[in-house]
């Protein structure tokens, strides 16, 4: 399995898959809003000041803090 | 009474209280964005010949609550009694949905599904196999789109002949959504991208919302002045006849219930009810749309900075309403710690009633020419930005005094834009502003107009009463640039904000005699003739945006907080802001 990125590190506009979510405090209710590994997620928005990211999950779109999404490892899509 | 009970259950935001109201026939609040209802609420309906108890329940991601408002519904679904649960689920996000779906038909026997906003769903390609979905959950599911009205016939008749059991279902949420739904998808080039680039994107965000809400005042401030020159150009003429017509009657019905009671209401009606009836449906405009979340992601830093939640951006919002029911909304934010600064600092926010009262200062104070309506924008938007400064630097100071402890994390849900409901909007704000402040000036303003006309013509020795506490207060209100009216008027409007500014004038008649009121201008003379200065509208606007919550805020914040001590802190803490701010103000402006 290639080796997982932090989400905290995907830029605006590129996507991913999930691989695994770290354990910690928000680690069950990210799972409940559908951060499930293998799920697609897209890095949509970030705000001014770059402290939370908009991302596009199952259909919703989700504002998260970059502090916690250093805990979603996941694989980055390559277009060619 | 009733004969069975339904309650519905679902995500945050995906129509359960429009569902409500549909089946009831109520008035529950919707709006287009998480955490909208935060209470449980009550209504019934009759299908047939049953009588059923709806209940509304705040919108939960699973059944582990990690804030108040999903505490008060999980509470409900594990411990009340209920014959009937209604998964209302939303069809664009289904995949999400599935997941508290099948979590809630396992503890709930007589489930039915609802699989709402079916219209945006079609919209947005994607289709559905309900059959095949029904067949799978071995549980019934209705199509409906609430807020048409489609499918709720369906809905009723389902909750009607309802006897589902419990379901264990095995099967993955990720297989379920496979075989049940096809979507099309563009995640990055569709409309609601393309509006978040401009309203959310790093250029354009702050311009967007400066531009967003100077329209909404400037049509407020614009739209103010017809109605507010046309309803008191009508009461004054009223007056003048009542006065004519019982001249020689006595005090009771001369002084008390038209010198008093009447020119209080009218004054209540015709200068703060058109800004608050005008702004309130403007607002509501903004929050249908899904634009408030966005206002909180924008701000995260600045919030993040001052050690407070951005989603209190929503629960500020709210306190442009009320500041009882922005009290109320805190409940979505997690942490205990945050939640209280959210409580503390909310009166901040001017509500409706006070907004109305910055509205006609402005209009008074503020220099003519062809841009006199924008700049009167410009000065609204000033005191509003210095509410949200002061709201982030007394959040900071609290954060790092009376309530220490770590920042929580931060997710909020961003909702798809949708078209505002204006028959609803509409509807609610004649509902909600005309007749409530309609019902208010009866309450409120009318026994204070008593008491003020008993204050006038009561004497204590050669001076009457009001006299004699504006006289007390007055060498401390001049200190703050007010004047002892002013503060006797701030501490007599406790019960509701929109009768202050109507007791000064109430205050400054008495002593010049009767205006005959029919434009701004005229009230901007009284005003002045009465000494103010702009230094005196200045103050008098600064401590309107910061000084005690009215009392039923304080009797709020009292019940959410349920601790006295935190109620006197959100009493006091603005009050000292506010005096401290009018002295300094008054003090620099008085140099020039
Ligand atoms: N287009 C469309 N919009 C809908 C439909 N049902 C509800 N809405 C809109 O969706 C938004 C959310 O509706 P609410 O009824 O407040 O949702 P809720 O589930 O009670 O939300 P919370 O109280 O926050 O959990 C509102 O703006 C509604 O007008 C529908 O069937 N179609
Ligand atoms: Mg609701």
């Amino acid at each position: 399995m290639a080796k997982g990125k932090a989400l905290a590190d995907l830029k605006v506009g590129s996507s991913g898959k999930i691989l695994e979510i770290k354990d910690f405090k928000n680690k069950l209710r990210l799972e409940e809003l559908g951060f499930t590994p293998s799920t697609k997620i897209f890095v949509l928005h970030e705000n001014i000041g770059k402290t939370v990211y908009a991302y596009g999950v199952k259909g919703t779109v989700i504002a998260l803090r970059k502090d916690d999404v250093k805990n979603i490892l996941v694989e980055e899509d390559k277009y060619v | 009474m009733f004969d069975k009970t339904v309650v519905l259950v679902g995500n945050p935001n995906t129509g359960k209280s429009t569902i409500f109201n549909t089946l009831t026939g109520r008035h529950q609040h919707t709006g287009n964005w998480s955490g909208k209802t935060v209470g449980n609420s009550i209504g019934k309906m009759e299908y047939k010949d049953v009588k059923y108890k709806v209940i509304d329940l705040p919108g939960i991601y699973s059944t582990n609550p990690i804030s108040e408002d999903e505490k008060n519904a999980i509470e409900y679904l594990k411990n009340e009694k209920y014959d009937i649960v209604v998964i209302v689920l939303d069809a664009t996000c289904l995949e999400r949905n599935l997941i508290l779906a099948l979590e809630v038909s396992k503890i709930c026997p007589n489930v039915v599904v609802c699989l709402n906003l079916i219209d945006e769903a079609e919209k947005k390609n994607i289709r559905i196999n309900v059959e095949k979905l029904s067949e799978i959950l071995k549980l019934p599911v209705i199509k409906t789109s609430a807020r048409k009205g489609i499918g709720i016939e369906k809905l009723k008749e389902k909750i009607y002949e309802n006897n589902s059991t419990c379901q264990n279902i095995d099967c993955s949420v990720e297989y379920i959504y496979k075989s049940c739904v096809k979507d099309s998808l563009n995640v990055f080039e569709n409309r609601d991208r393309k509006i978040d680039r401009l309203l959310i994107g790093k250029i354009f965000a702050i311009p967007s919302m400066i531009v967003v809400f100077g329209v909404i005042l400037w049509l407020t401030i614009v739209g103010t002045n017809y109605p507010s020159s046309f309803l008191s150009s009508i009461f004054s003429s009223v007056e003048v006849f009542l006065l004519e017509k019982f001249a020689d009657s006595n005090f009771l019905i001369k002084g008390i219930l038209i010198e008093g009671v009447f020119r209080t209401l009218s004054w209540v009606i015709s200068v703060m009810l058109p800004p608050m009836a005008i702004f309130f449906p403007l607002f509501a405009i903004l929050e249908d749309l899904g634009y408030l979340p966005r206002l909180a992601f924008n701000a995260d830093k600045l919030f993040k900075k001052a050690n407070a939640h951005s989603k209190m951006v929503l629960s500020m919002c709210m306190g442009f309403g009320c500041n009882a029911v922005g009290v109320v909304s805190t409940r979505i934010i997690e942490s205990k710690k945050e939640r209280l600064i959210a409580i503390l600092t909310n009166n901040f926010v001017p509500c409706n009633g006070r907004f109305a009262g910055l509205i006609m200062l402005a209009s008074i104070f503020v220099g003519g020419g062809i841009l006199r309506s924008f700049k009167i924008t410009i000065s609204v938007i000033l005191a509003i930005v210095s509410g949200v400064i002061i709201t982030l630097f007394v959040s900071f100071i609290i954060s790092k005094t009376i309530l220490k402890g770590e920042q929580s994390s931060f997710i909020l849900e961003m909702p798809p834009y949708r078209r505002p409901n204006l028959k609803n909007i509409v509807e609610r704000s004649i509902r909600e502003r005309i007749l409530y402040v309609l019902g208010r000036a009866i309450v409120v303003a009318a026994p204070a107009g008593a008491i003020i006309w008993l204050m006038q013509n009561c004497y204590i020795g050669e001076i009457s009463v009001i006299n004699y506490v504006a006289n007390f207060l007055d060498p401390f209100a001049r200190l703050m640039g007010l004047d002892g009216y002013i503060l006797t008027a701030f501490i007599l409007g406790m019960p509701a904000n929109e009768i202050v500014l109507p007791i000064v004038i109430m205050c400054y008649t008495q002593n010049t005699g009767l205006i005959e009121f029919d434009s701004i201008y005229q009230l901007g003379v009284l005003l002045k003739e009465n000494g103010w200065s702009y230094i005196t509208a200045i103050c008098t606007m600064i401590f309107s945006l910061n000084h005690f919550p009215c009392s039923t805020a304080l009797l709020t914040i009292k019940k959410e907080t349920n601790s006295w001590k935190w109620t006197f802190l959100a009493f006091i803490i603005p009050t000292l802001v506010g005096i401290l701010l009018c002295i300094f103000t008054n003090f620099i402006l008085r140099l020039f």
